[in-house]
């Protein structure tokens, strides 16, 4: 017996209380018998005496600690009652009266596979498991008639109530409150925050003064500090409006969309790696991150950034980068592709489980506010979240399948396709034209070799041999030959004197295909599936096709080609989905720099696990190959092919950025069963004859796809050897952009993906669960055919949706001010916290709206506030009773966050480069332990990038910026949070960049001609962003004196001494 | 202080998370005293020897004679998929086992320094583990849950006592070289506020990030930091609302006094000669070395007060404890390096009389198949396996649940990571249920909605 120790007493007084209620009982049933023996009534039935006698001990001892009113309810099942085991738990009821056999809890207790163990930590003893299955036989006979209690009944979850918690109730309209002091406001902001304060009889705090509301506002909109130059224009506009005029510049600027982009970094758990035991890359992401800064400094309306973010793959007319050109829609939903993630796990529909769970859990976080998780193994316990929910997300989530879309595809006119079809022809007509003579010409050749003397003396003289001495004398020809014609024409001479079809182990070689290709098709057992092409590259072809280079390289006959118009229209060829039967599965492919995998579920492995590094095949091949993959460990589980252009397992494999590149001769090639071309040789007629009617079809277009196959062959031999006049075709080729590629989904089988029950995924429902938007938000219905990915961000984006527009203006407004006015801006449910001036909070998701859902018109608003532009001093009685500030009677002090910090760092040595976008840089990872994971050390400042550009993968983030609180989470953070930890100062006073950044501020201030006070003056400038006071200028100068004469440094020395000790004062990181 | 100190384990007491946050993040000092726990604790300071990689149970803890009697044989049980999928015959141990002390515990010969402890051990042989792949057990090992980025069970032993010693970091991971597969950040303090993050100390080189002042010139780091208390306390005049600036001024001072504290505590080198030598610090092997510094530190943190120390493993000794191949050659190696130190450790700590306010766990994240991986190899098993307690609190010369006569699987008192969790904040004073943090809507326990205390193995 395993109880708390502060239980236990109570616990065990319990059970000896039960227990001797138990014997109490027993007694009087034994009088109970014998008074009916003794009378001959029957008064209690033989199937209740042996419950008494037998069951209900057994479930005292073994299931009522877990299953009983009393104590508790695990897997909502009761075994206390007889109502309890007939109701049953969470999978169903457990005995079925009569029939042990079907029985659940026999099964469980039996521990059968499949079923979870019970009890969980021992096993029933042979007597006792017969004990259970003899009175299910009996039919269960149970006196015990109490009904289901109100414990058990509360756990009932009532969505009616729920939907009464206010987050969820529709936004009200409201208009600013009037207020004590009408001069003290700006904006309506100002009002809902004076009348909450007004309440208390709080005064507002008085403005701060303009350089620090200057500081505040730059590092608020842009997390950089001002520069000197941005400080001077400051300064001198004296006209009113400077305040505005400096705003508008900042929410101009393009740092603006790099410091707004983190914050969404951080709900979505931006990463670019994949953690787990060898933390892959994940090439492309950082595409991502670029997209957000552009998004955000395009002030990209947020209703269409949620359509983006959950379908910018599906949008008829997508946003295009005003520049490049390039397709800025489909990289939205990346974010659904921000995993972590293993390269062999041998549960692989459990870890898939649990990536959904955490891309389910970011959506929740950033979009709907709401705990969405919560309902993974059941109800929500406190929200209107059902786990029906919970599962209809899953399974939209599911019904997606992770691509690299080329975003540079819409730089190009659809109708360059058309375009490219009639050069591509045009250029094989012309090569067939050119080739044709040079057959000829051979074809003669070989007539006249086959009708020399020679040739008629070696013939005869083979008459009457055995067959090995043929060989032999074949043999011998054949090296004559080859010492005397290419080994082409020896391998036909040979084939047309022995009369065999081509020796193909000879032939092969330069013929390169196999004699009889196996039969089969793209899946052993079942009928041929039904392919999907994403992305322009793949084309389902009516006639045959070939690939050209300066030649022709090879013929597909049919099937689907991608690569053959032009390797930079790009795609993925993926089959429907089917379930293993642990049989192996084959397709046919052939291609150069392409990948087939075999995709289990849709689960994205990347290295190459022990296990699953036969689901992945390198197709490098002009010939047709036959890949089969084993599925042995994986049966029962759903999969798909998934052929992919330009796919270099290596992207998979050791994923680097942007390697290999492109290429222009890649293309892949699949069918359902290639040509059988023998019959050119085995066929009616002889080969010359067949060659010569082959290329008659050619030339008159009328190619049969075995036709195709051959004339690649022979140009691969040589025998064929007219170069095609490709300029056309080229310089429409050239018209395409070279690939450039984003993570993105398209749409896979879609998935209506039942409730796990207990969220045990190998215990799906069988109860359909028809996919559904939120029920607490009405649990309309999604659509059944697709991902239903864009009707969900539709529901989201519905006017019955309240939280949407609440929950994205309350992200803002905390990061604006420091804290939300809900401040779990994660949790809008009873378990978050109720908003602070929550008519404020409806007036702004209002007006957002309003505005076109301008983020960037939201934040002028909050910045412009007078709220915004108070000073950071509490009065006495506030900081008294709001220590948390929650009714902002002024600006909270904060500290800049990591990035900040360390851009304000590199930025007062001049060394901060502003260069915007590109993968990213090395973190610097000397100071963190090396193991095979670890990438390589970047330089320690970063080669000068904003933090932003740092890269983030998962097992090696730079420890400068965890330190101050940068997320080191696969988990989604909603609001950061600012600690104070020695650690930090460690860091700013002995960290070799805080160290290296300190010369080169020192080297700079050296470098201009000036005075020790002005130089010491605009150290302060360039740290805090206004001049240095008197104390300040004297403490300075005192310390590089002391410097000097105490420790005997050098002038350098000395300032660069004193350059770390202005990292080092709280005003250089907070922010007030 | 002590009211907000009091103030916050009321609220932690009753309804979670509310101002603590705030607090925890405003200042140093919720962390730099010791907090009420909720019981007499048994254990001021857990060692946690964490033995990566998986120790086979078979050939340390759970002597398995079946094995032998069908050496090669096909296994006649039902196996499950495995990480490799190349699963042999059964495969007997090539360690004799002992019996030692009063106790009798039997021990593999891989460790006669730990067998040697018998009679304080209280060995665990029914252990299971969440998930057969390294990362996932990893996690779970340290967080209960197989995700990455939860905080670890260091951090939510510092989170729930706080700190005896606000000169030392309150969770300290002695670093031996090999990172857990997984990452380090396992071992961190996930949403957790970074007041709990550990302090990663190695035994050689530079001993904490960050701790050693770069200025070449002697007393110049002094000189600067009396140079910024001489500004600060003009800035904090100026700023009125000045918790967050005071707490950052104060953190200068804690870090001063670290960067004093860390050095000396990590300095073994005064310690006796007989000291080092138990330790195995003049061992020929150099992972015997280096993990006998380690343990010879985690003592000196414990008699500082530190709460929470875990030590990770040494690489060269081929692998971690992984060996899919080549078991014989890697077990050895591994235990080879931590044997004696671990050996050294439990009398040292005992004949100082702290082995009874310190609790020593030994645990993988996962044990290893009694069937063979290749030739001499064993697999991942997360089934059944071993690991052990002794200390503080822990009733010592016990041998708790059981496996299968292979070893493969626990028929017995089957515990998972979530009662191992449960009882080592049961004997710091902790209740497992009422440690909680709010996060993602929820009260978040390191013990997920499990746990179970051990009534058996508690003294």
């Amino acid at each position: 017996m395993k109880l708390f120790p502060d239980k236990r007493n109570t616990s065990r007084n319990k059970l000896s209380e039960s227990a001797y209620l138990y014997h109490k009982m027993r007694a009087s049933f034994s009088v109970l018998i014998f008074t009916s023996l003794t009378t001959g009534r029957l008064f209690s039935s033989s199937g209740e005496v042996f419950f008494e006698e037998k069951v209900r001990p057994l479930l005292a001892e073994h299931c009522l600690k877990c299953h009983s009113e009393e104590k508790k309810i695990k897997g909502g099942l009761l075994l206390d009652r007889k109502a309890g085991w007939e109701k049953g738990g969470d999978s169903g009821p457990v005995i079925i009266p009569g029939k042990p056999a079907e029985s659940l809890l026999i099964a469980m207790v039996k521990h059968d596979p499949g079923v979870e163990s019970m009890p969980p930590k021992s096993k029933l003893n042979e007597e006792e498991l017969a004990t259970l299955e003899q009175w299910i036989d009996m039919g269960a006979p149970d006196p015990r008639s109490q009904a289901i209690g109100a414990k058990a009944l509360e756990s009932e979850f009532d969505l009616e109530a729920r939907k009464s918690w206010w987050s969820l109730q529709p936004v009200k309209s409201y208009n600013p409150p009037n207020v004590s002091n009408q001069d003290w406001p700006r904006n309506d902001i100002d009002r809902f925050i004076l009348a909450q304060l007004d309440k208390k009889e709080w005064q507002p705090a008085p403005a701060a003064d303009k350089l620090t509301l200057f500081r505040r506002a730059s590092v608020v909109l842009t997390g950089l500090a001002p520069t000197m130059a941005e400080l001077e224009a400051f300064e001198k506009d004296a006209d009113p409006g400077a305040y505005e005029r400096a705003v508008e510049r900042m929410l101009s600027s393009p740092h603006f969309g790099e410091h707004w982009a983190r914050q969404w970094m951080d709900l979505i758990r931006y990463g670019e790696s994949k953690g787990f035991e060898q933390d892959f890359y994940m090439p492309h992401m950082y595409q991502y991150r670029d997209y957000l800064i552009r998004a955000f400094n395009a002030d990209l309306p947020y209703d269409q950034f949620v359509r983006e973010s959950f379908a910018g793959d599906q949008l008829e007319n997508p946003r295009l980068h005003p520049e490049t050109g390039f397709n800025e829609s489909i990289i939205g939903p990346g974010f659904l592709t921000i995993t972590d993630g293993q390269h062999g796990p041998p549960d692989l529909a459990g870890d898939e489980a649990r990536m959904i769970d955490g891309t389910i859990k970011a959506v929740g976080a950033a979009f709907h506010g709401l705990t969405i998780t919560c309902a993974r193994c059941h109800d929500h316990k406190f929200d209107a979240i059902t786990d029906e929910d919970y599962y209809s997300l899953y399974g939209i989530i599911r019904s997606s399948r992770m691509n690299y879309s080329n975003i540079a595809a819409t730089t190009h006119k659809p109708e360059i396709i058309s375009l490219l079809e009639s050069a591509h022809a045009e250029a094989i007509k012309t090569t067939f034209s050119a080739s044709f003579d040079s057959i000829a010409t051979f074809l003669t050749e070989v007539q006249a070799i086959l009708t020399s003397e020679k040739m008629v003396a070696f013939k005869k003289s083979l008459e009457g041999l055995d067959q090995t001495k043929r060989n032999k004398a074949h043999q011998k020809l054949r090296e004559d030959l080859a010492s005397s014609h290419s080994p082409l024409h020896a391998a036909w001479l040979l084939q047309a004197i022995s009369g065999r079809e081509p020796e193909l182990t000879g032939l092969r070689h330069w013929l390169v295909h196999e004699k009889t290709p196996p039969a089969g098709n793209d899946h052993p057992k079942s009928k041929p599936l039904h392919w999907q092409a994403n992305g322009e590259g793949f084309r389902e072809l009516k006639q045959p096709s070939f690939i050209i280079d300066s030649s022709i390289k090879s013929g597909i006959g049919s099937g689907f080609v991608a690569g053959d118009l032009s390797a930079r229209l790009d795609g993925a060829l993926r089959s429907e989905e089917f379930t293993l039967d642990g049989e192996n599965v084959s397709i046919w492919v052939k291609g150069r720099g392409a990948t087939a995998n075999l995709r289990i579920r849709n689960y994205e492995l990347v290295g190459s696990g022990p296990t699953t590094r036969v689901l992945r095949k390198q197709v490098e091949t002009d010939d047709w190959q036959y890949l089969t993959f084993p599925t042995n460990l994986w049966k029962g589980e759903t999969a798909y092919f998934e052929v992919v252009q330009n796919g270099w397992a290596k992207r998979f494999t050791s994923p680097r950025e942007g390697q290999p590149a492109p290429s222009d001769h890649a293309y892949v090639a699949f069918t359902q069963q290639p040509p059988n071309w023998n019959s050119v040789w085995t066929g009616q007629g002889d080969l010359l004859t067949n060659l010569t009617a082959l290329l008659d079809r050619a030339q008159s277009g009328k190619l049969n796809p075995a036709d195709a196959e051959v004339i690649a062959a022979l140009f691969r031999t040589g025998l064929l050897t007219g170069t095609a006049d490709r300029q056309k075709l080229n310089d429409l080729r050239q018209k395409i952009a070279i690939p450039v590629y984003a993570r993105s989904l398209v749409d896979g089988h879609s998935y209506q993906q039942p409730i796990f029950i207990r969220g045990n995924h190998k215990k799906p429902s069988t109860k359909e669960n028809p996919r559904h938007f939120l029920d607490g938000l009405g649990g309309e219905m999604i659509s059944a055919t697709g991902s239903g990915r864009r009707d969900w961000a539709e529901h989201l984006l519905s006017p019955d949706n309240p939280l949407t527009a609440r929950v994205r203006v309350n992200q803002l407004w905390a990061r604006v001010f420091g804290r939300g006015i809900v401040s779990s801006v994660d949790d809008f449910g009873e378990m978050g916290t109720l908003p602070s001036h929550p008519e404020l909070l409806d007036f702004l998701a209002q007006d957002f709206i309003q505005e076109g859902w301008s983020m960037k018109a939201m934040i002028r608003k909050m910045v412009l506030s007078q709220t915004f532009r108070m000073s950071s001093v509490p009065s006495e009685s506030a900081r008294q009773l709001d220590p948390e500030n929650s009714l902002l009677q002024r600006m909270p002090v904060r500290r800049m966050e990591a990035e900040s910090l360390r851009d304000h760092l590199l930025a007062c040595s001049d060394e901060l480069k502003k260069d915007l976008f590109g993968p990213a840089v090395n973190a610097y990872v000397k100071d963190q332990p090396g193991s095979r994971a670890k990438p390589g050390d970047g330089p320690l400042n970063g080669n000068g990038r904003r933090s932003l550009y740092l890269a983030v993968r998962r097992n090696f983030l730079s420890s400068f910026l965890t330190s101050f609180d940068f997320p080191v989470l696969p988990e989604p953070v909603a609001a950061r949070p600012s600690t104070t930890v020695p650690a930090q100062s460690l860091v700013l006073l002995n960290h070799p960049l805080v160290h290296e950044q300190s010369l080169k501020w020192a080297e700079k201030t050296l470098k201009k001609e000036a005075s020790p006070e002005e130089r010491i003056n605009h150290l302060h400038r360039q740290a805090f962003s206004r001049n240095a006071t008197e104390p300040e200028l004297t403490w300075a100068k005192n310390a590089l004196a002391q410097f000097s004469a105490e420790h005997n440094q050098s002038e350098l020395e000395a300032w660069t001494a004193l350059c770390h000790l202005m990292f080092n004062r709280k005003e250089f990181l907070y922010v007030f | 202080m002590n009211d907000l100190t009091r103030r916050e384990f009321m609220e932690r007491g009753s309804m979670g998370f509310g101002s603590l946050a705030l607090s925890g993040l405003l200042s140093q000092e919720s962390q730099a005293k010791a907090l009420q726990t909720h019981f007499a604790p048994k254990a001021k300071s857990v060692i946690f020897l964490y033995m990566d990689g998986g120790v086979s149970q078979v050939d340390s803890f759970d002597p398995k004679p079946q094995l032998a009697k069908e050496n090669g044989q096909k296994p006649k049980f039902k196996t499950d998929a495995t990480v490799f999928n190349n699963s042999g015959g059964i495969l007997q141990s090539p360690w004799e086992y002992k019996n030692y002390g009063e106790s009798g515990t039997p021990v593999s010969d891989l460790f006669p320094h730990i067998g040697s402890c018998a009679d304080d051990l209280a060995v665990i042989r029914s252990m299971t583990a969440f998930s057969p792949n390294h990362p996932n057990a990893n996690y779970a090992l340290h967080s209960g849950l197989i995700l990455a980025g939860r905080p670890s069970m260091g951090a939510w032993a510092s989170y729930g006592l706080g700190s005896l010693n606000e000169d030392l970091p309150n969770y300290v991971v002695l670093h031996g070289g090999q990172v857990p597969s997984g990452g380090m950040q396992m071992l961190g303090s996930g949403f957790l506020p970074a007041t709990y993050q550990p302090s990663v100390l190695h035994p050689k080189g530079v001993v904490l990030r960050n701790i050693k002042a770069l200025e070449k010139k002697p007393g110049l780091q002094q000189e600067k930091l009396a140079l910024l208390r001489q500004i600060d306390s003009t800035l904090a005049e100026r700023r009125a609302d000045s918790e967050l600036i005071q707490s950052a001024i104060k953190n200068y001072e804690m870090a001063y006094r670290m960067q004093m504290a860390v050095p000396e505590v990590s300095d073994i080198s005064k310690e006796p000669d007989h000291i080092k030598k138990m330790y195995g610090l003049e061992a020929d092997f150099n992972n015997t070395r280096t993990y006998g510094a380690q343990c010879l530190m985690a003592r000196r943190l414990v008699e500082q007060g530190v709460r929470f120390i875990e030590l990770t493993i040494n690489g060269g000794n081929g692998d971690r404890w992984d060996q899919h191949g080549r078991l014989r050659d890697g077990h050895s190696k591994n235990a080879a390096a931590v044997d004696q130190p671990i050996g050294a450790l439990i009398k040292d700590l005992k004949q100082r009389g702290l082995l009874e306010s310190t609790l020593i766990v030994f645990s993988g994240e996962f044990g290893r198949t009694p069937f063979a991986q290749g030739q001499d190899g064993r697999d991942h098993n997360p089934q059944g396996f071993s690991m052990w307690m002794a200390g503080g609190g822990i009733k010592g010369g016990t041998v708790y649940g059981a496996t299968d006569e292979y070893g493969y699987r626990v028929i017995e008192n089957k515990l998972t990571v979530h009662d191992l969790h449960a009882n080592m904040l049961h004997l710091m004073g902790l209740d497992h249920e009422k440690v909680t943090y709010r996060y993602g809507g929820r009260d978040v326990r390191l013990t997920d909605v499990h746990g179970e205390l051990i009534p058996e193995i508690l003294a």
